[in-house]
């Protein structure tokens, strides 16, 4: 009775099921009303909290390392924006050390999809809707007020970057969250990671020293976020400890960082010991 | 052969803490493992087709062989082969060939209706939609899911969820289907329809099925050959009914009186266990005399108005050989 099976490449077959696993994740969400409609007002008062911070910040010191409230409120929009890109599609790796303890993995592996996949599809992260809203809100309304004369470019550079900025962060979450398969419970580990970016990472980083900036360009690329690509298109160049370039190809870093955080992930679930054996 | 399994291996290692003071915060910088072998070293095989059990006490190592074996787990050392793949390093393909139903946990979606998860996994499985429509209407006959097919699964009873997994394990027709205890927790009735369902996939349909269960009747009503594992290592493997003739050195015979006191009976070739006036128990070897001799001298010589030939328990078979924990050549159908 088996039958023959249809064959696809694995990426045709992840973009089918992404498709198939996405709707069955906001429909199950959707099935808890109004938790649906709490959890995204719950996003946006979540990191609207934290541009009223900087609203805070700005009326009493005016300039940040030389950024005037314009451009840093331009630089937190593109941040909220950027976030959005990683939390909306990729936010259920929040729930990885659940998959894990609760055994998940194990229907994860069973099925002919991808694991990584599957993980960011197990359920519809909602309260990110909130973060989208707030984030592309924050751009519409900050972009057209910085220090920016826009043109095609600007504006596809300001897409590009928005989107690689949601890739970096999603690559250092997915890489920290494939570390969960071996040490079954890295939550801290990625609570500081997120909220390290969350705190600081829509404002001028060279606010640290030039190893501080370094590091957290290199090691903890947060730096690809939101503030290399704002120098370009603020014309800060000059401001930054490293060649100009490698600020105009920061949109490239998220597919990058992406990778590596996805190929570790890959290879760290032969490590996943599945609970009761 | 559809699976082909070699000197299997699987270790765990974990921090090891000695007890005492601080453990706790020992455990977070000790750097010595402590290794648990929980597979070690077994090698079966298992034809196309079959229905086999795959018995062992809490703890023996089955979980991890089947985990191996689905793909879920990679093994520290030695082979596993499942139509011809490495279930883990095969993952998708072997994903397709195989279905799977844990008893402790659903592959269904909790919060959505049992018909979506079916649905979902006809979209996954890329099945088309007349077989889907056939193969469902077939199942929700025999498995009566008519009743709460549009029900979310978080709202199903045990039972009810165990019928809805076994069907969307099947739907895609399977060529194997490993099945951990299916009928944990669930009542006779239940029981019934999941034995009845397994029973007609593999003898109607050919699918093969490696059944984990610790119940014999399980066994008994399903499986010709059995594998037994214990710590690991295999106790033995093959046939049920020889494994029954190995281990149960004698049979019971039961016989019920009206006419005369059963206490008073006897025979030469058997003895006798308990009696009371109404009834007798005796017991003989079956390797010294065969059953229709004791039967035929009983008969012969007391007016008896019943008589019983108990089966070999196989409860109590499997209970001796985790006692004696020695392995048992393998005998009858055994690869």
């Amino acid at each position: 009775m088996a039958e023959q099976v249809k064959t696809l490449s694995p990426i045709r077959e992840d973009l089918r099921a992404s498709r198939i696993l996405l709707r069955a994740g906001w429909r199950a969400a959707m099935s808890y009303r109004i938790s649906f409609l709490s959890a995204i007002l719950g996003g946006m008062v979540l990191q609207g909290t934290q541009l009223l911070f900087i609203g805070v910040l700005l009326a009493k010191f005016n300039v940040i390392d030389g950024w005037r409230l314009n451009d840093i409120a331009f630089l937190f929009g593109m941040r909220l924006a950027a976030h959005a890109f990683y939390v909306v599609p990729f936010g259920a790796l929040l729930s990885i050390d659940q998959a894990i303890q609760q055994g998940d993995v194990d229907r994860y592996l069973l099925r002919p999809a991808g694991t990584y996949l599957q993980v960011i599809t197990r359920y519809a992260p909602l309260m990110a809707l909130g973060d989208a809203l707030l984030g592309f809100g924050a751009v519409a309304v900050f972009a057209p007020q910085a220090s920016v004369d826009w043109t095609p470019g600007k504006v596809v550079f300001l897409i590009a970057a928005l989107v690689g900025g949601g890739l970096v962060e999603t690559g250092m979450q997915t890489f920290l969250a494939g570390l969960s398969f071996r040490m079954t419970s890295t939550m801290s580990l990625r609570i500081l990671a997120d909220d390290t970016i969350t705190r600081f990472s829509g404002y001028p980083l060279t606010m640290f020293s030039r190893w501080g900036f370094l590091s957290l360009t290199f090691i903890f690329p947060m730096a690809f976020i939101a503030y290399l690509p704002a120098t370009v298109l603020l014309g800060r160049t000059d401001d930054l400890p490293i060649p100009a370039w490698l600020a105009y190809l920061s949109p490239a870093g998220g597919p990058v960082v992406f990778a590596i955080g996805l190929v570790f992930f890959n290879r760290m679930i032969r490590s996943y010991t599945s609970p009761g054996s | 052969m559809i699976i082909e399994v070699a000197d299997l291996t699987k270790d765990f290692s974990r921090p090891d803490v000695r007890p005492g003071r601080f453990a706790g915060t020992r455990s977070l910088f000790t750097r010595a493992r402590k290794v648990t072998r929980a597979v070690d070293g077994i090698s079966f095989q298992i034809d196309d087709g079959e229905l086999i059990g795959f018995l062992g006490p809490n703890g023996a190592g089955k979980s991890t062989t089947i985990k191996m074996l689905t793909g879920i787990l990679v093994p520290t050392s030695g082979t596993v082969t499942v139509a011809g793949q490495v279930p883990w390093r095969d993952r998708r393909r072997n994903a397709r060939t195989i279905g799977a139903v844990f008893g402790q946990r659903t592959q269904l979606w909790y919060d959505l209706p049992l018909r979506n998860s079916f649905e979902i996994i006809r979209d996954l499985y890329s099945m088309d939609p007349a077989t889907y429509r056939t193969r469902l209407g077939e199942f929700t006959e025999l498995l009566d899911l008519d009743e709460f097919i549009d029900t979310p699964v978080r709202s199903l009873s045990l039972g009810q969820r165990m019928r809805g997994d076994l069907v969307a394990a099947m739907l895609y027709a399977p060529r194997i289907l490993y099945l951990d205890e299916p009928t944990v927790g669930l009542d006779v009735v239940a029981k019934g329809k999941i034995r009845e369902f397994v029973a007609e996939i593999n003898a109607g349909r050919g699918t093969t099925v490696i059944l984990t269960t610790h119940d014999m009747d399980d066994v008994e009503r399903l499986c010709r050959r059995v594998v037994i594992i214990d710590h690991g290592k295999i106790l033995y493997e093959g046939d049920v009914g020889m494994l029954k003739a190995q281990y149960v050195t004698s049979r019971d015979v039961v016989v019920h009186c009206t006419d005369f006191d059963a206490t008073t009976i006897s025979s030469p070739f058997a003895q006798v266990v308990s009696a009371d006036t109404f009834k007798a128990t005796l017991r003989f070897d079956p390797e010294v005399t065969a059953a229709p001799k004791v039967v035929h001298d009983l008969t012969s010589r007391y007016p008896i108005t019943d008589l019983s030939l108990l089966e070999p328990d196989l409860e109590d078979v499997i209970r001796q050989l985790y006692t004696e924990r020695t392995p048992v050549p393998a005998r009858g159908t055994g690869a």
